[in-house]
């Protein structure tokens, strides 16, 4: 999913860096909780949270990245996302500011589960790819 | 008998061809004469060959010799008595078709009929293959 | 617009359906019933409007071929055998084209026309007559020979039964050879009038013959219903009202989580209060009080998502006599239990396997008619349907007099597809569960019918996606009944919540057996296979659920801990947790539906602090302790 137009996204910190998501997809951004650890899924499946009467998986980008594991914190965000027709959260660090996106800021990359870099106020920041493949921990190709 | 032979005995050479057409289509084969003399005569004929009709089928007004004299005697004649004979008849001579039942005609068709209805009539008194 | 024509349309046609099918199995029973034939004529009469205002031509056009038939039945107030059999597979076939969305008739066409040709081939109404014949003494002399009018009645219609007048011929003494005696008497069943039949013997008739036709009753029918009976028997009208499926499961769903609010409400108020030191017996009586009415709520709106079987009962009803009817096999089908209710949501999901059961058993189980007369069986095969309720759970089962499963050809394909050793004993049970096995199949040649991608393996997984289980029971030579076990609802279960670590778990209810602690029993361990532990009478194999589920418990080994015995069909597995919590009802929520597949998982269920816990699947657990172990949980008796 690249910036198309003047897109809006969502950012926010993991490990220091900083990605966002379009901000159609974000449902909700609620107060990290503990999750209920499912066996036989993905190792960047967290776990599971009931949210508004369903329940749904929270993935961990640190994981996904292989970036270096960390404890949540007081900050610690889930961002709950809609993606098709599923619902599914994703932790956060912090959660930052949402910013507007014109397509000639946008490099579109091939990393694994980035779509597109850009830079906004001297800092990149990594567009995550947010779709069903991705889920599954599979990359975009 | 010889199971798909069959006579047809009317003096209109229409009606002899037009029954023949329409029962040889079924498989029979048939033989004709012009009045009840002729048939007469013909029916010894085949039986010098061995050979009898499996029906007659006869008109009823015939020169010389008409069909239900020629059906008397055909009931006479032991070779012959228990070939089943339908007669044609017209519509207006119903006593002819009375007649022609009490001197022991097998079933009777009023002229002019579908070659369908004689058919369906000749299968009730010969057995076909089909 | 015109979409929504549509939906109204495939609603009204779905319950008019529905409708057409019970009673139409009503009206095998009793074909004179006319209240019924009416209301068959209504039925079809309103899909073939329906699909005219929808624009669905063809849909139309087989309803009104199916209307005509009735129509006919109505004014002779009779369905014959035949017209019943056309209209089993014409409703079979709307169904179909319906339910699968062909509305142009795209895939069923050629079903179609063959159908439309057979009725219009037939189409007449069948009866049964009683004929008196008796030939005057002079028929020889007329050239005419009885057995020719025989040939040509035969050749319109079946003759039922025969007998000669026996009392019209001489003793041989006096017998005239050239005289005839014959005479029958005739039970003759034909699309024939009464005049037609006596066009066969116009001319003998008028050569004095007696023929004397009367209408016999059908003699199949026990035509005599008393009037209590009748009145039971009356179709069935309720007063109804439409509910869109979508609206009743948005109520369904906010009772479930007015159920979990209010338990968590409950034990938020009861902690404050204890904290602050205040009493808490008035509060807890009205909370108790909030909890029955909550729980009555909840049970009835739970209701109105349940569905009676019947109508699919009789759907595979038909499609069991459609296929026999194919394949040119007899089958009776007795079904029991239409009135056994369970979950709609239940029974969309489990048609289709039960359809492909029944086409197994008419196609591969059931023998080919001369087969089954040879093995002294009777010509006609039996299917019992059976529906009904037991521990909380719906029962159905399929049954069939058919020639049964054979575990040594089982075993033999199985041990030659190298699924298991060449020599490993196995259970019954354990042979049948190869069937389940995709592309497992031990059909001689597998046939269209049943081939069509629909294999036991989804069946299988349908029924476990269900928390449901499957049996078989067969015989070689008797018959085989699969029965399958669900819950009457997906969306409430009696649970057992257990803690390992941080986390918990839920074990539905009728899959424990007990729980114990272990250090009253003796506990063994096997090498290479784990640990057993003697129960009474049976050595159990043991397992951690930390193990199994990989989290960690506080014990470090499993015999510490309480057990919790489980049970999966007949085997039998004791699993270690840290500490039982509490039994209760659970309200069931779906896991898959925002993860995707979760291999082991049948759901998840919110606790009073919002936390999550999961819901295992009883048979993933057995596997995977067995996996580990090396064991085949189940051999009781030790090794």
């Amino acid at each position: 999913m690249v910036a198309e137009k003047n897109g809006q996204y969502v950012t926010f910190e993991i490990h220091g860096g900083i990605y966002g998501v379009p901000i159609e997809s974000v449902q909700e951004i609620i107060r990290y909780r503990r999750v209920a650890q499912i066996y036989n899924t993905p190792s960047h499946v967290e776990g599971l949270i009931h949210y508004r009467g369903k329940i749904i998986p929270v993935f961990s980008i640190r994981k996904l990245l292989r970036l270096p594991e960390s404890a949540p914190g007081k900050s610690t965000v889930i961002i709950v996302l809609r993606v098709g027709d599923k619902t599914v959260g994703m932790i956060g660090d912090r959660v930052r500011h949402i910013i507007r996106v014109a397509p000639e800021d946008v490099e579109p990359v091939h990393r694994s589960f980035i779509s597109a870099i850009l830079k906004a106020d001297d800092q990149l920041v990594m567009l995550l790819d947010v779709s069903d493949k991705w889920l599954e921990g599979k990359d975009r190709d | 008998m010889t199971d798909n032979l069959i006579m047809v005995v009317d003096d209109s050479q229409t009606v002899r061809t037009s029954v023949e057409y329409t029962l040889s289509k079924e498989g029979f084969k048939v033989v004709g004469a012009e009045d009840g003399e002729q048939g007469l005569r013909l029916l010894e004929e085949l039986r010098q060959q061995m050979k009898r009709p499996a029906m007659i089928i006869t008109d009823v007004n015939m020169p010389r010799m008409d069909g239900i004299s020629m059906l008397r005697e055909i009931k006479k004649n032991v070779w012959t008595r228990f070939i089943p004979v339908l007669i044609l008849t017209t519509e207006s001579q119903e006593h002819k078709k009375q007649e022609g039942k009490n001197a022991g005609a097998a079933g009777w068709l009023v002229k002019p009929f579908k070659p369908e209805q004689l058919v369906y009539v000749v299968k009730k008194f010969v057995k076909t293959d089909s | 617009m015109k979409k929504d024509v549509l939906s109204i349309f495939l609603q009204e046609a779905a319950e008019n359906l529905a409708i057409l099918e019970e009673n139409l199995m009503e009206v095998e029973k009793s074909p004179t019933d006319r209240e019924r034939i009416h209301l068959l004529f209504r039925c079809i009469h309103t899909i073939k409007g329906g699909a005219g205002f929808a624009g669905l031509d063809e849909i139309k056009e087989i309803a009104h071929e199916l209307e005509n038939i009735l129509d006919k039945a109505r004014s002779e107030g009779f369905v014959a055998s035949e017209t019943f059999r056309f209209l089993v597979s014409g409703i079979t076939l709307l169904r179909k084209m319906l339910d699968e969305g062909d509305y142009e008739g795209r895939i069923y066409r050629s079903d179609w026309n063959r159908l439309r040709q057979q009725i219009r081939k037939g189409g007449r109404i069948c009866r049964v007559y009683r004929i008196r014949l008796s030939f005057p003494e002079h028929t020889f002399e007329t050239g005419t020979d009885p057995l020719f009018l025989l040939e040509e009645m035969s050749e319109k219609g079946s003759i039922l039964q025969i007998e000669p007048e026996w009392g019209r011929i001489p003793n041989l003494f006096h017998l005239d050879p050239h005289l005839c005696y014959l005479g029958w008497n005739i039970l003759f069943k034909t699309e024939m009038e009464e005049k037609e039949i006596k066009e066969v013997f116009e001319f003998i008739h008028e050569h004095g013959a007696v023929v004397e036709i009367e209408r016999a009753e059908t003699e199949e029918k026990d035509k005599t219903e008393s009037p209590a009976q009748a009145y039971a028997s009356k179709p069935a009208v309720q007063e109804t009202i439409r509910v869109e499926v979508v609206k009743l499961e948005r109520i369904l769903n906010h009772v479930s989580d007015l159920m979990m609010v209010q338990s968590l409400l409950r034990e938020r108020t009861l902690d404050l209060m204890e904290r602050a030191g205040r009493d808490v017996d008035e509060v807890e009586d009205a909370f108790r009080e909030l909890e029955t009415i909550t729980r009555m709520l909840q049970e009835e709106v739970m209701s109105t998502s349940m569905v009676p079987i019947g109508n699919l009962l009789v759907r595979l009803q038909m499609m069991a006599i459609d296929l026999a009817k194919e394949l040119g096999k007899e089958v009776r089908v007795e079904l029991s239990g239409k009135d056994t209710e369970l979950d709609r949501k239940v029974i969309e999901q489990i048609t289709d396997p039960l359809m492909h059961i029944v086409r197994n058993a008419i196609d591969h189980g059931i023998e080919p008619m001369e087969a089954r007369v040879r093995s002294g069986k009777p010509a006609t095969a039996t299917l019992r349907i059976r529906a009904y309720h037991q521990e909380g759970h719906v029962m159905i089962e399929i049954g069939d007099d058919g020639k049964g499963i054979d575990p040594q050809q089982v075993l033999a394909k199985a041990k030659a597809k190298g699924l298991v050793d060449e020599h490993r004993t196995l259970s019954l049970q354990e042979i049948y569960q190869f069937l389940f096995i995709p592309g497992f199949s031990t059909a001689e040649h597998v046939t269209d019918i049943s081939g069509r991608g629909v294999g036991l393996d989804v069946v299988m997984t349908n029924v476990r996606n269900l928390h449901g289980h499957i049996e078989v029971q067969s015989e070689v030579g008797v018959g085989t009944t699969f029965r399958i076990k669900l819950p009457l609802t997906m969306a409430i279960i009696d649970g057992m919540l257990v803690r390992v670590g941080e986390e918990f778990y839920v074990f539905p209810l009728p899959a424990i057996t007990e729980f114990i602690k272990a250090k009253h029993y003796s506990v063994h361990t096997v090498t290479g296979s784990g640990k057993v532990i003697r129960v009474r009478e049976n050595w159990i194999p043991l397992a951690a659920l930390s193990d199994i589920v990989g989290v960690p418990s506080r014990f470090s080994r499993p015999e510490d801990g309480v057990l919790v015995v489980l049970r999966d069909g007949e085997r039998k597995l004791a699993v270690a947790v840290d500490e039982i919590v509490n039994q209760k009802q659970f309200v069931v929520k779906s896991v898959q539906e925002n993860l995707g597949h979760a291999r082991g998982v049948t759901g998840a269920t919110v606790l009073g602090d919002g936390s999550v816990a999961i819901i295992p699947e009883i048979s993933y657990l057995f596997e995977v302790a067995s996996a580990r172990s090396g064991f085949q949980a189940g051999d009781s008796d030790g090794c």
